[in-house]
């Protein structure tokens, strides 16, 4: 076991802004990430030197984000990658790398540790060929691989427009881009994008792009149905009605090879749930996330989230409550003067009230208007691990099973090596159209550890898991 | 997008029992999808072909056999000279859970 000042969860923006902010004052920060490289998502990193130069120009994110991702070199950073949290018993965490586990008692813990995508079913959505939105993005960005030849994006937010622009650029053949949102709801919404011009001239531009490669913009569409035996073959899509119906009589039936779905993102909340963090639901910001004060404290002492993994909105975002949280546990740990602290706390939340007005503006263009489940069919996959359909879970519902542990044990459902991280979410919403509730009234099962499938030999070594 | 010369020192790996090149730094999923393989594995459950998804390390549904050892994950696993890469089906050869 091992005392840390500071231990930081996650290696992608908002972790890495906290570990900056805190080690530049002198506090000793240990980071732990999954990943092998630090940058996360959006500063993901190509995988090697010559991949890097392939499309640098279009994947320049970790180019500007340079001096952040330096921060792992800092003499008062442990950077541990290709680690991952397993757990957390009372004050200690539990660490896994390279096959061994680790114990620290930090007194102070930032978690940064981003999102998941949101898992949306259709039927077909589990053929060969569709794929994450987020990780198109990824496979592009270490990788400098397309997916696919002839692409359909499809599904709603802003990040399938940057990544079908994306796509484009490497050369791939975007057949279409479908957006659940309807287009003309971003009108009433030009003074709010306006307060961040830099950031809604980018997503212009991605536009722009689209339209230059004569890319086909269908708005209030949704993909309702993938065909194929091993692989996509053919994206049926259709019209979203006014009132958010899906007309599936009016569906369309268009070659491809791969779709790109994303339908917004998750922030992943199993480390503050499993801490006993209290969690409030925003259904705009992805869902449950933890309940912060204006310092990014949960409500647990000492302990910190910021960026994605408390309520989706960005890297700017991200960076922003990072650098807040990495701030006050300096000031925590008595590394930072009050006066000090209090001067740059004050700018940095004035900036971040900006962008969370521009955000709502974002969200509003967004709002799908549609129920996903309308398009979840009978024989449709809820639970990938375990291959449950939608029928066998309704059916339970039907029976009067009302909650997902009940669920969970008839069913199998969540119970695969994902941890319900592909289903859950289709789980709860299920639950609610049964029960006739809010999604806020269905209770999520409690995560334990650990955390992340491991190897059983890491384990034995730890009498506490 | 490029002509695979760029892309680095090639690898040499086994794909069913296919020679295939595949380039350092890419990952066992970088690599299937460059050459435009989609389908990894069949599900225990229902025998259903799946593939890359999210490719991230969450989801799983890229598991497949690397050097006889089932269930490693195609995107989290970078190519090595020699690497023998199988589609699984079920969970695998063992069955373990690695």
């Amino acid at each position: 076991m091992s005392d840390v000042e500071l231990a930081v969860i996650g290696a992608g923006p908002a972790g890495l802004a906290a570990a900056r902010e805190a080690s530049s004052r002198g506090v000793a920060v240990t980071i732990v990430d999954d990943n092998p490289m630090p940058g996360g998502q959006y500063f993901r990193q190509a995988a090697s030197d010559s991949l890097r130069r392939i499309a640098g120009n279009i994947f320049d994110e970790s180019a500007r984000g340079a001096s952040l991702l330096g921060t792992v070199e800092h003499a008062r950073v442990d950077y541990r990658p290709d680690s991952c949290a397993l757990g957390f018993f009372e004050s200690e965490l539990s660490v896994v790398s390279g096959g061994r586990v680790t114990t620290f008692t930090p007194r102070c813990t930032v978690i940064a540790a981003g999102c998941t995508e949101r898992p949306t079913p259709f039927p077909g959505w589990t053929l060969p060929g569709v794929i994450g939105a987020g990780s198109a993005q990824n496979l592009m960005k270490s990788q400098r691989v397309v997916p696919g030849k002839r692409i359909l994006v499809g599904g709603n937010g802003p990040l399938n427009l940057l990544t079908a622009s994306n796509l484009v650029r490497l050369g791939a053949t975007v057949v279409a881009v479908v957006e659940a949102a309807r287009d003309r709801q971003a009108w009433g919404r030009i003074p709010g994008l306006l307060i961040e011009p830099t950031i809604l001239l980018r997503g212009l531009g991605y536009r722009a792009r689209l339209m230059m490669a004569g890319v086909p913009f269908h708005s209030a569409h949704v993909v309702v149905e993938a065909r194929g035996t091993d692989r996509v073959e053919e994206a049926r899509i259709a019209p979203i009605g006014p009132t958010g119906k899906v007309d599936f009589a009016r569906s369309r039936t268009l070659g491809v090879d791969t779709i790109v779905w994303g339908f917004g993102l998750v922030p992943a909340t199993e480390k503050t749930r499993a801490l006993g963090c209290q969690h409030v639901y925003q259904a705009r910001k992805g869902g449950w996330m933890p309940a912060r004060s204006a310092l990014m404290e949960t409500t647990r002492h000492n302990v910190f989230s910021v960026g994605d993994c408390a309520g989706i909105a960005g890297v700017e975002k991200a960076l922003l409550e990072g650098r807040l949280a990495g701030l006050v546990a300096a000031q925590r740990l008595g590394r930072a003067s009050d006066t000090d602290a209090r001067r740059l706390n004050a700018r940095l939340r004035a900036r971040l009230v900006r962008l969370e007005r521009f955000r709502h503006a974002i969200e509003a263009v967004y709002a799908p208007g549609l129920d996903t489940l309308s398009l979840v069919g009978e024989d449709t996959i809820v639970c990938r691990c375990e291959d449950v359909v939608a029928a066998d879970l309704r059916a339970a519902l039907n029976e009067g099973v009302s909650e997902a542990n009940s669920l969970k044990a008839i069913s199998r459902v969540s119970m695969g090596r994902c941890q319900g991280r592909n289903c859950l979410t289709t789980v709860a919403a299920l639950i609610a159209e049964a029960r006739g509730c809010r999604l806020d009234e269905v209770a999520l099962p409690t995560p334990r550890p650990p955390m992340r499938p491991v190897n059983i030999g890491s384990l034995v070594a730890d009498p506490k898991i | 997008m490029d002509d695979g010369k760029a892309r680095g020192a090639p690898v040499r790996i086994i794909i069913d029992g296919e020679p295939w090149t595949a380039y350092a730094g890419e990952t066992v999923a970088g690599a299937l999808l460059a050459g435009e393989r989609a389908h990894f594995r069949r599900t225990p459950a229902r025998g259903q072909p799946r593939g890359y998804y999210y490719g991230m390390g969450v989801c799983w549904e890229c598991a497949l056999v690397v050097d006889g050892r089932p269930n490693v994950r195609a995107c989290l696993t970078y190519v090595a000279d020699g690497m023998r890469v199988e589609t699984q089906d079920g969970d695998g050869p063992r069955g373990s859970l690695e």
